[in-house]
Order: structure tokens, then C-alpha cells, then sequence
């Protein structure tokens, strides 16, 4: 089953379209064993009576929609929050959970078991391939070193890392990677998301996406990317980046080509690629482990608990240090 | 350094001691080479001029920095987690250990700060006492079968023994613990979602990751059951009172747990 998550708001979005999405979705082949969709309402707006019931909802389309509904917090730039609680109140029978938005439509139809056909533990599914440019490990280098430094300073510090002389030259590799070429709506194996936790640390989550899978490729020869074409079709960008270069955010990870990262295309906070290369080093090791395991007939949790007696004593001997 | 990190509420929190926290960290020996204070603040409280701008927090002359940071009150005190994971970004990035901190709270031994800085694991959870560790049931019903179903649904009964409060108020975790984890769980009650991952760890890997350290603090008020009457999105939230609704939680533990495992025994400093 394929878990369809996304935060939808009716006022002030003018492209709001949520009904099209859906019906695009089952238009695409969504039904109710193979696909599920979790949508998060704004309190605000159930206050003053612009969204459907749940009756109404379950009567729109053959597959189970679900209404959730809570304050709306910071909006859009607290998106992956809200798509990380829905996550947790997915179907349990589901594989894939796909992050969607009430401006899209979906336009291949077969596009969900296609999805599952995808045996992977650790998958990310995308509508293009995963660009060539490669991870720079002194990139994230120089962005450990400069993660106290002031903000200005920080982003002074990182052109010169990435030989980047002014802010008119076009970015260098990999943040033209990374700022161009988000996945749109990504689509992650269940077991993905759970391993690193949720969806990350700013709304961009498709950007997000694609940094994990260049630096697991590039650091560890890990490919989690699975590109299936294209399966979708935005409509209402122009609008909402308006809106979104008027207002500053809280949230100073936001990786993205909008305003409210300067059009730096990077996160203004450093701190961000350091927490970012963690989660790749635990998906790492999960696959790791997992291969140890399978090797072994056992369990992962066998497998490194068997690796854990060996250790225990070496860990004791270093004070929990990192070994 | 140690990084205190709090929320604070003005409006409908008669329990807010904000300055006596505050000082009580200087009178127990904070300074600007051992702590740091980020403070969240809800954007309406600033709008109705009842909590302090970063001017005004500077003026207290305090010995240590405090950094406040202002954004929308979301769900209140049920999305906790969520601003804690936000200010852990924000910390100065020589801080060893984030304290979670809170409003109705006063620190009273002197020296703590230092004390808990000699600790130096990596990966370590610090509490004023030892927890009672459970046994981890294999057994036990947080399978994903009862995914976002209640004991009624399920139809059999959820572990009781996580309806106990086992948490620690105000636990303090090393950094690396957080950034392993990415974060502080996925329920507002931090202290428990610390007892819940050491109990784990405890269990299945031997590794024990609890460092009781002696009382370090007093809470102002009497423990207070008003966010009990609150409406709560969240069916992962669990303590004393609350059951858990969404056994889910557990299996999300679980694998932060294995990669805080996989981490202390297999750590690859590339990161």
C-alpha cells in the first residue's frame, strides 16, 4: 500500500485544488488496497467551516482518505513536522508514503504499483535520475568548522568553500544539484523514514531527499534512488513563491530556491549538512547490518547485539566514547 | 558548554518562573564558557508585549548568553519535541550536552554545570536518579499490527507498565545522542521518550547510557494536571496519566535506539 501524505490550506492559496488531486489520483489507478491518503487540515480553518467532513471526504473517492486536524503552527515551513505525525498514523500494511501537495496532479496512470513493485528496504522514488554532480566532502568539512561561526560570516565562508566569488555567479556543484533539482513529490520506503526519524529539518523535504541520496552514494556506494518518470504535474507554483519571498522565516535550515533562503540555495545554517550526513550514516548502517544479518541467518537486533558482547568491554575501557 | 533549551509561555501559565531559572543557573555557577540559554517564545506573547525581547533578556546582565527565539505557539505544549529539535540546531556548536529546561523550574546545587560537563560520554543521558529499567517484551503488544489503534480496538490490553511515569523532568542529553536521533522523539514528554530509549538500549544491547548524578533541581510549582484537560493532536503522547493511544511509538523508539547502537559500536567519524 502507498501512503499519500500532504498539509492542504484553504485560505489565502489560491491553487489550492485539492479535489483534483484526488480525483487524479484515482484516476491513476488508487484504490483501496493499494493506497491510502492522510491529509492535515488547520484548525483555523475547521473554526470557520471551510473544510470537508470526514463523511464527505470518505465519500469522494474508493480509496480511505483521512482528515487530521490541528493548529497550523508556522505553515508551510513547518511542513515535514506535520508529514513526520502523519507518518506515524499511516496504515501499517503501507510501503511507500508519498509527499504530496493540494497543487498538484497526478498524470500516469499504474504510477502506485509501479511504486510497490520497488523491493527496496531503503528507497527513494523520484520522477527524474539522480543527478551526476557529486558529494564534496571539504564542502561539509568547511561546513563543521564554520557551524559556530556568525550567520554572515558562515555564508562568507562557505562561497569561498565553494569557489564561489560573488552572489551573482551561478552555484557551483553540488548546490546547483541540490538547489535545482528537488524531486518535486518524493516518494520514501517506510522503513527509510523510520530509520532517519522522520522527514528532516526544513519543509523542502524533496530537496532533503536528494542531499541523502547523493552523499549515501557518494559516501558509502549506497543507491536508494529509484526514478519511474514522470508521474505528476504542478500547477501553481508562480503563486506561491510570491508569498513566500514577503516573509521571513523561523526556520533558518530551509534549503530551496526560494526567498526565504536569499536564493543562497543552501541552508543559512551550517549546522544543518552535519545533522543531515548523520541520518545518511544511520541509513548506512542500517543497510550494513542489515546485509550482516541476512548473512548470518539472523536478526539485525541479533546480529549487533552478538557484535555488542564483543564490544561492551572495549566501550567501557573508552567511556562510551565513539569507537 | 551545556546548552539549556526551554520554551516559555506568559499567557494562561500562572507557573512561570522564567527568572528565577534563569538566575538560578548564574547562582549555581553558569557562565559565558560553560552555558548557553535558547529560549522559544510564542510570537503572540511578543504581539501582547508579555514576554521579553532579546534586549530586554540582555539587560538582566545575566554572566552567560541567553538567545531568544520567536515563532508561532503551534500546538503549545504537545509540539514540545518540535521546538526542542529547532533550538538543538540553533546551539552553539560547542555545547557537549543540551539540558532541557522549563519555566517552573530552579536549579539549586551549586557547581552542577561543571560536574555534568567531567562527564565524557559520548552518548549519555544525565537525570537526577536512576530509573527502574523494564524488561523489553518481545511479546508485548506495540507491534505494527496496533498501529494507530486503541486497547479497544486492538483488543488486548497495552503494556501498562508504559503508563508509569518513568521520566526524569529535565534530562539532559549529550549532543551526539540528539543528532543520532535526529531530534527528541515524536511526544512532548521528552523524559519519557529518554527513560523509554535507555530502557531499550538497556535491554537489548546492554548498553547503558543512564547517568544519575544526584538532585540538581526543584520544581516551583506542584505538578500540574491542566494540560490533561487540553485537547491533544497527538496519539503518541504518554505519562503518568496519559496511555498511549498509537503503539507505533514504540517501533519509531525502537529504531532510534538500534541506531544509537549501531552508532556507539560501529561509529564512523566521517560525520
Amino acid at each position: 500500500m502507498l501512503s499519500v501524505i500532504l498539509g492542504s490550506r484553504y485560505q489565502g492559496n489560491e491553487d489550492h485544488a485539492l479535489i483534483r488531486l484526488l480525483n487524479s489520483l484515482e484516476e491513476c489507478g488508487a484504490n483501496k488496497k493499494n493506497c491510502e491518503v492522510l491529509i492535515k487540515f488547520d484548525s483555523d480553518e475547521e473554526k470557520y467551516g471551510l473544510l470537508p467532513s470526514q463523511s464527505t471526504l470518505s465519500k469522494l473517492t474508493n480509496f480511505t482518505i483521512k482528515k487530521f486536524v490541528y493548529e497550523r503552527g508556522e505553515g508551510r515551513d513547518s511542513l515535514q513536522n506535520d508529514y513526520t505525525y502523519l507518518f506515524s498514523q499511516r496504515n501499517p500494511a503501507s510501503k511507500f508514503v508519498l509527499i504530496a501537495s493540494d497543487d498538484f496532479v497526478f498524470e500516469k496512470k499504474g504510477f502506485i504499483d509501479q511504486i510497490l513493485a520497488i523491493e527496496d528496504e531503503y528507497a527513494i522514488v523520484s520522477h527524474i535520475s539522480l543527478c551526476s554532480h557529486k558529494w564534496k566532502p571539504e564542502f561539509f568539512t568547511s561546513q563543521r568548522l564554520l557551524c559556530h561561526s556568525p550567520q554572515e560570516k558562515s555564508r562568507k565562508a562557505i562561497d569561498i568553500a565553494l569557489n564561489r566569488k560573488n552572489e551573482t555567479e551561478k552555484s557551483p556543484v553540488p548546490i546547483m544539484c541540490l538547489r535545482e533539482m528537488g524531486a518535486g513529490l518524493p516518494c520514501f520506503s517506510v522503513k527509510f523514514v523510520e530509520t532517519v526519524s522522520g522527514f528532516g529539518f526544513q519543509p523542502n523535504v524533496d530537496n532533503w531527499a536528494l542531499s541523502i541520496a547523493v552523499a549515501l552514494r557518494d559516501l558509502f556506494e549506497v543507491n536508494v534512488w529509484h526514478s519511474i518518470g514522470e508521474y505528476w504535474k504542478r500547477f501553481g507554483a508562480g503563486l506561491d513563491f510570491q508569498d513566500r519571498r514577503q516573509k521571513k522565516s523561523f526556520n533558518n535550515m530551509i534549503v530551496g530556491h526560494s526567498a526565504l533562503t536569499n536564493n543562497v540555495g543552501y541552508s543559512e545554517n551550517p549546522y544543518y549538512y552535519n545533522l543531515l550526513l548523520q541520518q545518511v550514516k544511520n541509513i548506512f548502517l542500517n543497510v550494513a547490518f542489515k546485509e550482516c544479518a541476512e548473512s548470518d541467518s539472523v536478526s539485525t537486533v541479533e546480529c549487533l547485539k552478538n557484535l555488542s558482547e564483543l564490544c561492551i568491554d572495549n566501550i567501557k575501557m573508552q567511556g562510551g566514547k565513539n569507537i | 558548554m551545556i546548552t539549556f533549551i526551554l520554551s516559555s509561555r506568559f499567557q494562561g501559565n500562572s507557573d512561570n518562573r522564567l527568572f528565577n531559572f534563569l538566575t538560578s543557573i548564574k547562582d549555581c555557577g553558569g557562565n559565558a564558557n560553560n552555558c548557553e540559554v535558547l529560549i522559544k517564545f510564542d510570537t503572540d506573547d511578543l504581539d501582547y508585549g508579555l514576554c521579553p525581547s532579546q534586549e530586554k533578556v540582555q539587560e538582566l546582565g545575566l554572566p552567560f548568553e541567553v538567545k531568544c527565539f520567536y515563532w508561532n505557539r503551534g500546538s503549545g505544549r504537545n509540539d514540545l519535541h518540535l521546538f526542542y529539535s529547532h533550538l538543538f540546531s540553533e546551539r552553539n556548536c560547542l555545547s557537549k550536552y543540551v539540558f532541557i529546561g522549563s519555566d517552573d523550574f530552579y536549579f539549586h546545587k551549586v557547581g552542577f554545570i561543571d560536574e555534568l560537563l567531567a562527564i565524557h560520554d559520548d552518548y549519555s543521558i544525565i537525570a537526577p536518579r536512576a530509573i527502574p529499567y523494564y524488561e523489553w517484551r518481545d511479546d508485548r503488544p506495540f507491534t505494527r499490527c496496533a498501529l494507530t489503534q486503541n486497547e479497544a480496538e486492538v483488543g488486548f490490553p497495552i503494556d501498562p507498565t508504559f503508563r508509569l511515569h518513568i521520566g526524569e523532568f529535565l534530562p539532559c542529553f549529550s549532543t551526539k545522542l540528539i543528532e543520532v536521533t535526529s531530534g527528541f522523539g515524536f511526544q512532548s514528554n521528552v523524559d519519557n521518550w529518554a527513560a523509554l530509549l535507555a530502557s531499550y538500549l538497556r535491554a537489548k544491547f546492554s548498553i547503558d547510557i543512564w547517568r544519575p548524578v544526584g538532585e540538581l533541581y526543584t520544581r516551583d510549582q506542584q505538578y500540574d494536571d491542566h494540560r490533561l484537560m487540553e485537547e491533544n493532536y497527538n496519539n503518541m503522547l504518554i505519562d503518568l496519566h496519559i496511555s498511549i493511544k498509537n503503539a507505533y511509538y514504540f517501533d519509531l523508539v525502537e529504531q532510534q535506539g538500534l541506531n544509537v547502537a549501531m552508532n556507539i559500536i560501529h561509529g564512523l567519524n566521517n560525520t
